[in-house]
């Protein structure tokens, strides 16, 4: 281009040049003079020219955005000094943290994500800051600080009221990588609501490598790992079985969450060890400016939740609770078909949950949280049959009671210690019980005026309860460098117990009602404690913004029943960026856990066993290997592919003879036998956004897992109950306007291998007097495939928006082509031909509507 | 307007139609593809040394669309004892196109070493092995207590057994009991019922003190006991309660005498056993839902047990 000026003051030049090029350049007032100039260019670059016009005044430029230059003054290199800026981001309605924002330097290209607390610090060597603020679900922020020392700054976003959408990341501005998946509430309530219910678990599920345990139910699998192999977190406290309705829904209220983490690869140092996945999720703080009270029905449960300020701007409090509706219907409808059999008696399931936080700020740097959660899933069969013959006369009962309960209890402390450095401390209970009880009873009359009467009951109580407390510190030592290191310490008490007991001679009365349980000091004798102290150590370098290393360790003396070790967990990772929109980031965990789960069966029910590591059965331990190829488009399109290699070793499985019939009291460990397993497998998983209307996803997955040990089959490996070779997961989002969308969910999976007997024979008793009895003959374990899983969920809402808040309606269908999706298998006899047996699945969720109804009334 | 018991009453009828049909739509036959199996043939065999050998070859009776075996009238089983080798011949059937084989003369020593083999037609070669233990149990006290009649007819029995290895090296047990009923002979002496074999009796809350168990049974008579993990033992004790399996007898039951055959048995002899009693019992006790046991083998291509053991026996009379 040709661009000409004579005797024109700077100001006025830099406007006409403007004009010329249609971008916007702007600049501190200040750094212009007013001092004429004059110059003339031919066939030169813009580039150049305005170089030229710059060095002048010892001035140079930044391309910000397509339309954006901003001017200022050449650092010195000499002589550099480096500020600091520092500051919380928060919700402009609600004063609520907002975790994962992206705070973008413009000038220097440097970015940075807030913590779960909001916080963020930011070294730059520019005197005047240009700084971009982005959080999906909020309108963007452009702040412009001049300073000459360092600053805290407070940034309040505003929420841009969206519909829940498929969300992509992709940011060109910024090569800042955050690890893990973070889930924003929109990405839960993409995924379809079972009866009613959105559930941050089934979004989790959508992601690739992570499945459940038989078609929605039985937990979350990992990579071939089993479900306790995941560090469930709850505002930082563990727990130990997050599911009601044995993993339908799960414990967690999808409208009180405020973020969602979930690591399956790249896991930080400073989370306690599971050998698969931590699933991290904090709960909303409580609105510091007004009152808010949420409510809803659907199918299955009600909610409501209630938010606001005890004192303005300074104190909050959060409660929410959610209770099934079911309860009497079931009564009554188990009761009828009692009735009809000729029993007396009725079924009974319910669940809640309770969550209270209370949030105080006692400064703008000092922040304490209460949090308190209790949520109980509970189910009883009782019924009652008299049988009368000729000769006697009989009356029966049987009596099943499951139930399971989560308390968790946590103060949590975090605070600004100085400008660069973050300090959080966490102090927490959890307390996890199941009891599983089966009691059947007989009292027998004959006409002979003789009577018998027995009462045979078993008992499984799984309980745990672990205390600790960690102090972590997030340090931002320079621009390229952030150091996060800490100590921790948790105490936890294992009390599992399984029994047997009986009674004779009882009166009739005792049938209906049953003695008091039971010889507690039983409980006692198995019981365990396992401890466990750890240092962590991080440190990410991003010596430019094409790459960036993370190097981990993580140290911990683990204590247990006779035994002691130490184990040491590094966990590396990088990320480098190829080019653009390519990028390529490899990782190595070593991962441990100083528990172990038995689960006899597919359904993860919340009575399996668990028990602390010890000598007999060392803490599990894993090596993980993956690599990944990343493709971001703008906000367009985000690809990955993974590939993974994970080995797990002292891991724990029953003997094929365990029996825990017997009060096998000082001999529990001797029932189960230690392996080892392998699990590997590519991931791929593409997100787009093509207009503000559509979203779409698509997840899948190829994976291999085994487990071997030498007790069982032979000492042969077999194929994982979890292993899935086959996954996909698409969906689809569209929002017809702002107040009507729908969704679509579709899911295949390849069936859980299982074993299955080939067939049965007669066995050989030592009494020939007893007619023969038929001995299964099974093969291989996990000798069979399950046909596969396949459902399509759809979901459509409107929302009202009014002056106080909204209505929002939903309709869905579950299992939309009511497809009977295997759950497990029974062997029934043919009605062809009585003689032979056949196979027959059990299925647990055809197809399924739902409503929910929710209002929202904000206060002014 | 719809009134609040007619709402009520409405909500429960949908309830119950939607309860209805996810209850009995929930069940549907299941095509699976069943990998070939070998093992579509059944043995069992356990020998001892002063009882006949009995070898019995049952068809599996297939679950699904498997096609049984259909013919085992060719099948061949020939036992090796050390270097020699024993035909065995066809003696019996067993119901449900089983056969039995056996060998009529050969005596079956302590000690050694044993390998079985079976040819099925159109099956790959079975074959097992195993060893009879060295007899080396004695009884050093067997008692009876706190016997339990009713009108006459024999209800229970308390038994207490003290046994010792005679090298201290404790193995693996299978304790029975049963009751002898006996008959005035032609000379004036109670004789052993001929018309009656011996009645196994089952045995209640069987304890033994040094390996900590208390054991309950399934259909099984007997107790099986693994006292390898007993160091330092001098003897192993086992208390329990035998009861008849018959509620009630004629009132002129002439029952005499209670016997106990202690067997000192082959670690797969316990383990077949051990894995059957809990598959028939049908649960592992307190976990329910559990998989089911998958049954211990010894062979190869087949299923089944070929197992050995050596017995000794003792006697109380009432």
């Amino acid at each position: 281009m040709t661009f000409a000026y004579t005797n024109a003051e700077p100001s006025i030049v830099l406007s006409e040049f403007s004009k010329k090029i249609g971008m916007n350049i702007s600049y501190q007032s200040d750094l212009i003079p007013k001092t004429k100039i004059s110059g003339f260019y031919e066939n030169e670059t813009g580039r150049s020219i305005l170089k030229s016009i710059l060095e002048q005044n010892n001035l140079t430029y930044q391309i910000l955005m397509s339309d954006q230059i901003v001017l200022h003054k050449k650092q010195n290199q000499n002589t550099f000094k480096e500020y600091t800026l520092s500051g919380r981001i928060r919700d402009s309605m609600s004063l609520e943290y907002i975790e994962g924002a992206l705070i973008v330097d413009l000038l220097s290209g440097t970015s940075v994500y807030s913590n779960e607390y909001g916080f963020f610090s930011i070294k730059s060597k520019n005197e005047v800051q240009h700084l971009r603020i982005i959080y999906l679900g909020y309108e963007e922020k452009i702040l412009k600080i001049t300073s000459d020392e360092d600053r805290y700054s407070e940034v309040l976003l505003k929420s841009n009221n969206a519909l829940p959408e498929i969300t992509i990341r992709g940011n060109t501005w910024s090569k800042e990588k955050l690890d893990g998946t973070i889930l924003s509430k929109e990405d839960i309530k993409v995924v379809s609501a079972v009866l009613g219910e959105f559930d941050v678990v089934r979004a989790v599920q959508t992601l690739p490598g992570v499945s459940s345990g038989a078609d929605g139910f039985g937990g979350m699998h990992v990579r071939g790992g089993s479900y306790d192999q995941n560090l469930v977190l709850m505002d930082d406290v563990p727990m130990y079985y997050s599911s009601h309705a044995i993993g339908l829904l799960s414990m967690f209220n999808a409208d009180a969450i405020r973020s969602v983490k979930f690591f399956k690869e790249k896991i930080p140092s400073n989370y306690q060890s599971k050998l698969s996945s931590v699933l991290d999720i904090h709960h909303q703080d409580g609105n510091l400016k007004s009152w808010n009270v949420d409510a809803g029905i659907g199918f299955l449960s009600s909610k409501i939740l209630v938010d606001g300020p005890l004192i303005k701007d300074k104190i909050s409090i959060l409660v929410g609770a959610r209770r099934t509706n079911l309860d009497p219907f079931l009564k009554e409808v188990t009761s009828y078909f009692n009735q009809k059999s000729g029993k007396e008696g009725s079924s009974q399931y319910y669940f809640y949950d309770i969550n209270a936080k209370l949030g105080i700020n006692l400064s703008s740097k000092d922040k304490v949280y209460l949090s308190y959660y209790s949520g109980k899933d509970f189910f009883n069969d009782d019924n009652i049959q008299l049988v009368n013959t000729i000769t006697s006369s009989s009356t029966l009962r049987n009596f099943q009671n499951l139930s399971w309960n989560n308390q968790l209890l946590s103060v949590r402390h975090h605070r600004q210690l100085f400008k660069s450095l973050f300090m959080k401390n966490i102090v927490f209970l959890s307390s996890y019980n199941s009891s599983l009880s089966d009691i059947n009873a007989i009292k027998l009359f004959t006409n002979t005026n003789t009577t018998d009467s027995s009462l045979i009951g078993k008992s499984l109580n799984s309980g745990i309860q672990e205390i600790g407390c960690s102090s972590q510190f997030d340090f931002q030592m320079s621009q390229i460098q952030l150091l996060k290191f800490g100590l921790s310490y948790s105490n936890t008490l294992f009390k599992p117990t399984l029994f047997s007991f009986t009674e004779k001679d009882l009166v009739l009365n005792n049938i209906l009602e049953f003695p008091k349980h039971v010889n507690d000091t039983v409980q006692d004798l198995n019981q365990s404690n396992a401890q466990e102290m750890a240092f962590f150590i991080e440190d990410k370098i991003s010596p430019n913004e094409n790459f960036s290393l993370k190097i981990g360790l993580r140290a911990a003396l683990l204590n247990g029943k006779s035994f002691q070790q130490l184990f040491l967990s590094p966990r590396i990772s990088f990320d480098t960026y190829v080019s653009e929109q390519w990028a390529l980031s490899g990782a190595y965990d070593r991962l441990y856990q100083n528990s172990h789960l038995i689960s006899t069966n597919s359904l993860a029910l919340p009575s399996d066993l668990w028990v602390a590591s010890s000598k007999q059965l060392k803490p599990q331990y894993s090596n993980q290997f993956s690599i990944s190829l990343d493709f971001i488009d703008a906000s367009k399109v985000e690809c990955k592919s993974t590939l993974y290699y994970k080995r797990m070793n002292q891991i724990v499985h029953i003997n094929d003879d365990a029996n825990f019939e017997y009060n096998h009291i000082e001999k529990l460990e001797d029932q189960f036998t230690i392996g080892k397993g392998q699990s590997f497998g590519f991931e791929f998983s593409y997100r787009s956004k093509f207009s503000d209307k559509v979203s779409q996803y698509l997840n899948y997955s190829f994976q291999k897992s085994t487990r071997q040990f030498e007790a069982l089959n032979n000492g042969k490996a077999f194929d994982y109950k979890y292993d899935r070779p086959h996954q996909l997961k698409v969906g689809a989002q569209v929002n017809i306007n702002q107040e009507f969308g729908c969704g679509l969910n579709f899911e295949y999976s390849s069936g859980n291998p299982i074993s299955l007997p080939l067939g049965q024979y007669p066995y050989i008793t030592i009494d020939k007097d007893k007619p023969k009895i038929q001995i299964l003959a099974f093969e291989d374990i996990n000798n069979v495939r399950l046909p596969y899983i396949l459902r399509l969920d759809a979901s459509i809402f409107y929302k009202i928006k009014k002056s106080w808040g909204f209505q929002e309606f939903g309709f869905g269908i579950y299992n939309l082509l009511n497809r009977k999706n295997p759950q497990f298998v029974d062997i029934v006899l043919d009605p062809v031909n009585p003689k032979k047996q056949k196979y027959e699945q059990v299925s647990l969720m055809p197809i399924l509507p739902s409503f929910s109804y929710r209002i929202h009334v904000t206060s002014k | 307007m719809i009134s609040l018991n007619r709402m009520r009453n409405l909500s429960k009828h949908i309830f119950f139609i939607g309860f209805i049909v996810i209850h009995y739509g929930c069940r549907s036959p299941l095509e699976l593809e069943l990998p070939d199996s070998k093992a579509l043939v059944a043995i069992e065999g356990f020998i001892n040394p002063t009882d006949k050998f009995y070898v019995y070859v049952n068809p599996i009776n297939p679950i699904g669309k498997l096609n049984p075996i259909e013919n085992l009238e060719d099948t061949k089983v020939n036992i090796f004892v050390g270097q020699k080798l024993y035909n065995l011949e066809k003696v019996a059937t067993n119901g449900e196109d089983g056969i039995v084989f056996s060998h009529p003369e050969a005596t079956w020593p302590e000690n050694e070493n044993y390998t079985l083999t079976i040819q099925v037609e159109g099956q790959e070669p079975i074959s097992a092995h195993t060893s009879i233990p060295k007899k080396n149990v004695n009884i050093n006290e067997f008692n009876i207590s706190d016997v339990q009649r009713n009108s006459g007819t024999f209800q229970s029995v308390k038994v207490n057994l003290d046994w010792i290895a005679s090298d201290s090296k404790f193995g693996y047990y299978h304790v029975l009991f049963y009751k002898v009923n006996y008959i005035i002979g032609i000379d004036g002496v109670p004789v052993p019922d001929p018309s009656k074999d011996r009645e196994y009796l089952t045995i209640d809350e069987a304890y033994s003190p040094q390996t900590k168990e208390l054991i309950t049974l399934s259909h099984e008579p007997g107790v099986l006991i693994d006292a390898r993990k007993v160091d330092g033992l001098s003897s192993i004790n086992l208390t329990g309660y035998c009861k008849t399996q018959n509620v009630i007898y004629n009132n002129k039951e002439s029952f005499k005498e209670i016997q106990v055959e202690l067997r000192a048995v082959t670690e797969e002899y316990y383990k077949y056993q051990r894995s059957l009693f809990i598959q028939m019992k049908g649960s592992r006790g307190g976990i329910n839902e559990a998989d089911p046991s998958t049954g211990y083998t010894n062979m190869k291509n087949a299923t089944g047990i070929f197992g050995g053991y050596v017995k000794i026996y003792d006697f109380k009379s009432f």
